[in-house]
């Protein structure tokens, strides 16, 4: 009876635990089962190689982080920039360690393919996908069977950053001071055929609504750069409106809600003031810009990841300076706080998949 | 009557000696050997912890840097990147900001930074070493908040033979050393002239996760050191002296564990020029000291297209005079001056440091009780703080004695942490706060047997606590409250038999550094020990000399560290044992010194910082060839 009776007293013991605990479970190796999931992208702090991947069930309400070591046994390295998927693997690309780290479906590792400082991808098609690149002038373009880069395309800016996949176009923000134009990619011949001007400096992201218009989010704050919005034609290349932030304001990570009537995006206040510091959310027929956060950060935080739920929840990253563990705040569409729980080191993305 | 000034000398200055060579003619007052070239240290640092660093154990370091002695022969944590990284001080809990180096009482950290690397420091350019354990602000000025670290050139000597030495050391990793000495002195005018330069190629091995060994690229060192010093004595009480120390540093920085590769590469080039008068009486010292320091530091990294370069000043002047009113009582009044300036986004950003400082000591003549009273009123760029600080010592018996020490702590924030662009923040405020440490000391010498058992306990509050928080931006917030506490033993047995001499020293340390409070919402770190922080700590020495022969070995304990403020990301204790031989040979009456040392003999895969890997078993040699010494 002896060992038997032990071990079972002790599987016991950690149903009883694992169950217990719902917020974190690091180490317990979960294979992600069909359904709702958010995946959750934690930077780590720049050159501490702590990046680390997160998953919440939001309809279990259950919490994994540190996922792609407990699965795969080891770091996956500095600066984890985001997530994305294709076919039947997840891409993540992880910045400051130059690779691209390919899993399965089940988060087992299949592949890292090196990438000079890898940001996005995008999915070009089920076979290819583009990857943009910091301090470089050029897009990779990725073998999504094979899982390797087999060419790149170059542009006359440095800094590919976000990208934006219309029909054959890619439209490529380069996000470079000496910069104000969008380059567009012909994703058959993997070749640029064409640019266009935005307002402002730096082109760093590129949405497009549910009229199919175009916004591109320019500007850098740290280097002086003022922020713009630009909404532009896409087939016309017209400019149809321009929105000025004030200069000292640093709007990130804009993303659109389903319908794709509304952009939400962070405003930055790196030194923790109540000034522009928060979530906003303006209509894409808005005249103007909002005067006032949807959700305000508290005094001594600012907000660095942002998402929007098909369901229409806001999903908000604080990572707490980026010295201990993040927090997710969730809230609902009328900005009323639902939810809260604690992710790995500098929450950066939401990856919304079911 | 010419004996009449020494005995009166003798009897006012209890410190000094006196020597006698022609009763009738000529009497010589030699002084006493004192612990520093410093008045603070040697008269108004008593109940204060002070570490002194002993000759023995400097010349077995003279091919490493300072960062490699401490962290071998103290407890005090030094965070080190690894080879060829930066390795700053951590005292006490202290951040790297919160300790200062100073280089004969001159600020030597970086302007910008408020911190030293210490990696940069060869030992060999050090004649003397002293640790200031806790805060001593009234006397060294804002900044002191963990101690400060004290080195000291060699003292000019006159008189004497010149003396000429070479030394010329190779080690593992591609590593090769020269040095050379020359000390040329008269009656009243001396030249000392060290030079030490080094190259090394650093491409040790060491384990990856998958259980591969890498070998390090990209790690290649090279340095040169000079600094010459000239005084001029033209009587027996006033000391002119001018000091000049130049390093010019290449280091290339090794990937992290992290990164597939690594290009970056750090030029560290810094000009330090010091000039001081000293005029000594019969009731005391005045003192003048001018000082520039310059400090280069580039940096290159082609992968990400950085190329940074940033130069900072310094120019500091500081006059002191030491008034000795009678047996028991003495004063000191000093006055230093402090500009520093850089050029940051195109734009000039200065600190002024004003201070006028008061330090009254007390001295019972029965050696049992000496007391202290510091007062220093510092002003930094318009604000003003008054540092009070006090401190005293008793001894119970001729071999125990009790000490205690409480100051008045402050921090101004420095260039980088106000100016630094982009994150810097000039709405940062000052930390501030008290610290207080006491213990005891039992010391005992006999002609076969000594001993000396230390201990001291220390706590500390500091409030506006400044940590660096961002992603792709770093700025600096004052976040929290800090409280540090913790114990410090120093122990060393030493035994004579026949020709042999045995020794065992144990230094332990215990440091519990929590934060108290954070104006941070839902902060996690509250209660949790500061990140880089070990809470143990400890070395043993155990050795023995015989003859002309020294061996000793060192094991080092540094306990675990926290990466992050709320406890999480962990790295392992660590420990390295060390062992390091001498023996003086004398080829026809010409001294050779040969040196040798082993560091990490058990081969210990560990990091100090996380990710950044440390050499495993490895081996330096080295010999030395003197004249006239």
């Amino acid at each position: 009876m002896g060992r038997a009776y032990y071990k079972t007293l002790a599987g016991l013991a950690l149903m009883f635990f694992v169950s217990c605990n719902k917020e974190d479970k690091a180490g317990n190796s979960p294979i992600p089962p069909a359904g709702d999931k958010v995946f959750i992208v934690c930077e780590g702090s720049y050159g501490n190689g702590n990046a680390s991947l997160s998953i919440y069930f939001p309809e279990k309400d259950s919490v994994f982080t540190d996922v792609y070591k407990a699965v795969n046994h080891n770091t996956l390295g500095d600066v984890f920039q985001s997530i994305t998927a294709i076919g039947n693997r997840y891409y993540l690309t992880v910045n400051n360690s130059d690779k691209i780290v390919v899993l399965n479906k089940d988060l087992t590792l299949f592949s890292q393919i090196s990438v000079s400082k890898a940001r996005y991808i995008v999915p070009v098609n089920e076979h290819k996908a583009y990857v943009s690149s910091l301090y470089n002038n050029k897009v990779f373009v990725l073998d999504a069977v094979n899982a390797t880069i087999v060419k790149s395309i170059e542009l006359s800016a440095v800094n590919t950053e976000g990208m934006l996949v219309d029909g054959n176009h890619v439209y490529v923000c380069p996000w470079d001071t000496a910069s104000d134009k969008v380059y567009v990619i012909n994703c058959e011949q993997d070749e640029v055929v064409d640019s266009f001007i935005v307002a402002g400096r730096a082109p760093s992201e590129a949405l497009m609504d549910k009229d199919k218009k175009l916004w591109i989010l320019s500007g850098n704050n740290a280097k002086g750069k003022r922020s713009y919005w630009t909404k532009i034609d896409p087939f016309t290349r017209q400019v149809l409106k321009t929105y000025a932030f004030d200069p000292d304001v640093d709007p990130v990570k804009p993303v659109m809600n389903k319908t794709k009537d509304s952009i939400y995006f962070i405003e930055v206040n790196q030194k923790s003031g109540s000034e522009h510091n928060g979530i906003y959310r303006m209509s894409v027929y808005e005249d103007g810009l909002p005067a006032n956060p949807l959700i305000p950060a508290q005094s001594g935080q600012y907000f660095w990841a942002l998402g929007i739920h098909p369901n229409g929840d806001i999903y908000v990253g604080d990572p707490k300076g980026f010295i201990q563990k993040s927090s997710v705040i969730i809230f609902d569409r009328k900005g009323v706080l639902k939810k809260q729980f604690s992710v790995g080191v500098g929450v950066g993305r939401f990856y919304f998949s079911d | 009557m010419a004996l009449l000034p020494a005995l009166l000398f003798s009897f006012v200055e209890r410190s000094l000696a006196q020597q006698i060579s022609d009763t009738l003619t000529e009497v010589k007052v030699l002084e006493q050997k004192l612990p520093s070239q410093d008045e603070r240290l040697n008269h108004f640092s008593t109940g204060q912890k002070i570490r002194t660093i002993d000759s023995t154990t400097l010349e077995q370091y003279k091919m490493q840097s300072v960062a490699n002695l401490l962290s071998q022969q103290t407890p005090v944590f030094i965070k080190s990147y690894g080879l060829n990284g930066l390795a700053t001080l951590n005292i006490r809990g202290a951040s790297a900001a919160q300790s200062q180096v100073f280089w004969n009482g001159v600020p030597i950290s970086n302007a910008a930074l408020g911190m030293a690397d210490i990696s940069l420091l060869p030992v060999s350019m050090i004649n003397k070493l002293h640790l200031i354990y806790g805060s001593s602000a009234a006397l060294w000025g804002s900044g002191n908040i963990g101690g400060a670290l004290l080195l000291e050139a060699d003292e000019p000597s006159f008189g004497e033979k010149n003396a000429y030495e070479t030394a010329l050391g190779t080690g593992s990793f591609g590593q090769y050393q020269a040095g050379g000495k020359v000390q040329f002195s008269k009656k009243k005018f001396y030249s000392g002239t060290n030079i030490f330069t080094q190259a090394a190629r650093n491409d040790f091995k060491y384990e990856i996760d998958s259980g591969k060994h890498i070998k390090t690229t990209n790690a290649q060192l090279r340095g040169i050191a000079l600094q010459q010093q000239v005084a001029f004595r033209p009587s027996g009480n006033n000391l002119f002296r001018f000091i000049g120390w130049y390093q010019n540093y290449y280091r290339e920085i090794p990937a992290a564990l992290f990164e597939a590769y690594s290009e970056k590469i750090r030029r560290d080039e810094s000009l330090r020029l010091m000039g001081d008068w000293s005029r000594k009486s019969l009731s005391g010292k005045m003192y003048a000291k001018v000082a520039f320091l310059r400090e280069k530091m580039r940096f290159d990294d082609d992968t990400i297209k950085q190329h940074t370069e940033n130069i900072t000043y310094q120019s500091f002047v500081e006059a002191g005079w030491r008034r000795r009113f009678s047996a028991r009582h003495q004063m000191l009044v000093f006055a230093p001056l402090q500009y520093s300036w850089m050029r940051a986004d195109t734009l000039l950003q200065g600190q002024q440091k004003y201070a006028l400082a008061i330090s009254y000591s007390y001295d019972d003549l029965r050696e049992r009780f000496k007391a202290s009273v510091n007062l220093r009123d510092e002003i930094i760029n318009g604000f003003n703080m008054l540092l009070p600080g006090i401190s005293a010592s008793y001894a119970l018996t001729n071999t125990f004695l009790a000490r205690a020490n409480m100051q008045r702590t402050f921090r101004a924030p420095t260039l980088n942490e106000l100016y630094f662009q982009p994150g810097g923040n000039e709405e940062l405020k000052p930390e501030h706060g008290w610290s207080g440490d006491a213990g005891y000391r039992l010391q005992w010498k006999g002609e076969r047997f000594s001993l000396l058992h230390d201990v001291s306990v220390f706590h500390r509050m500091i409030d506006n606590w400044i940590i660096w928080m961002g992603g792709t931006i770093w700025t600096p917030h004052n976040v929290a409250s800090v409280q540090s506490s913790g114990f410090e033993t120093e122990n060393f047995l030493s035994l004579r038999v026949c020709k042999w001499k045995f020794h065992l020293g144990l230094n332990t340390s215990y440091v519990a550094a929590t934060t108290l409070s954070s104006y941070l919402p839902n902060d996690g770190s509250i209660g949790k020990q500061i990140p880089y922080t070990p809470k143990y700590s400890g070395q043993i020495n155990a050795g023995f000399s015989f003859q002309s022969l020294y061996v000793n070995y060192n094991h080092s304990y540094t306990g675990l560290r926290y990466v992050n403020v709320d406890e999480t990301g962990k790295l392992d204790a660590y420990q390295t044992g060390n062992v390091q031989l001498s023996y003086l040979l004398k080829v026809q009456s010409r001294p050779i010194f040969l040196s040798g040392q082993v560091q990490n003999i058990f081969n210990a895969s560990y990091q100090v910082v996380n990710a950044r890997p440390m050499p495993g078993i490895n081996w330096l040699i080295r010999v030395k060839f003197a004249v006239g010494a």
